[in-house]
């Protein structure tokens, strides 16, 4: 299974491109990337899951951690994703009300 | 298309989650007649309930748990078991049905892997969960 986290800087912003499937398998990955920019001192970030096929409630929760770890650094943490599949994971898990959730990368980057 | 029964057996390990999903989104498209949507569902509870297995395996540190999938399709209706053999929830003979009312989100979210489980609830017509020291087993429906 390919699973693959890549890092763009766009200014002040951190882009986080996720592909792939997001289980308890791979979710550790996104993790230590996510632990690795907070500890660099990147509190700006906006993920993007476009490219994710697959989102389960592993990979929300390393989702939250990450914005709990950037938020209590001043920060804040965005999401890129239109793919219903997944937006239906964060309606059910009422987690819309917790992520603001863009439509497209540029979009999200410039009001991040 | 025919209805038939389907069985797998998989390692509790975080590797064979994907295994898990194909062969229930397999069956489930080739012979339940349900719509993708639904399959995808359910492929995403069994996921859930999969991992669930997985984290009490983890838990009481049994590394060579197995994981059985019991997957029975007909027209418009698949039910899938999920069983394991590791400690459960921790509560002796825990119970939680979507249908005589017992699940509520507050009972839920109070587990630690309550976010899995509301998910798993919320995407199938049908959920059980019973569970005791001995192991426990998921049984999931998703109906046209």
């Amino acid at each position: 299974m390919d699973f693959d986290v890549s890092v763009e800087r766009h200014n002040d912003v951190t882009l986080v491109a996720v592909r792939g499937e997001l289980d308890i398998s791979t979710s550790p990955c996104l993790r230590d990337k996510l632990v690795e920019l907070a500890t660099n001192g990147d509190t700006h970030l906006v993920i993007d899951l476009e490219a994710v096929e697959f989102l389960d409630s592993t990979g929300l929760g390393v989702l939250v951690g990450g914005l709990k770890r950037v938020r209590s650094n001043g920060g804040d943490l965005a999401l890129v994703c239109t793919k219903p599949r997944i937006l239906k994971v964060f309606e059910i898990t009422a987690l819309t009300k917790v992520f603001t959730i863009f439509g497209s990368r540029d979009e999200a980057i410039s009001k991040e | 298309m025919a209805a038939g029964d389907f069985s797998l057996k998989i390692p509790g390990r975080a590797e064979y989650m994907s295994v898990a999903r194909v062969f229930i989104a397999t069956v489930g498209v080739e012979r339940s007649q349900l719509s993708r949507d639904r399959v995808d569902d359910l492929t995403i509870a069994v996921s859930e309930a999969c991992t669930n297995a997985l984290q009490a395996y983890r838990d009481a540190g049994q590394r060579d748990g197995r994981i059985r999938l019991l997957c029975s399709a007909e027209p418009g209706r698949l039910e899938v078991r999920v069983e394991d053999d590791g400690p459960g929830f921790g509560q002796p003979d825990f119970k939680l049905t979507s249908r005589d009312g017992t699940l509520t989100a507050s009972a839920v979210m109070g587990l630690e892997n309550g976010r899995g489980l509301s998910l798993m609830f919320a995407l199938v017509d049908e959920a059980e969960v019973i569970s005791s020291a001995a192991g426990t087993t998921v049984r999931l429906v998703t109906q046209r």
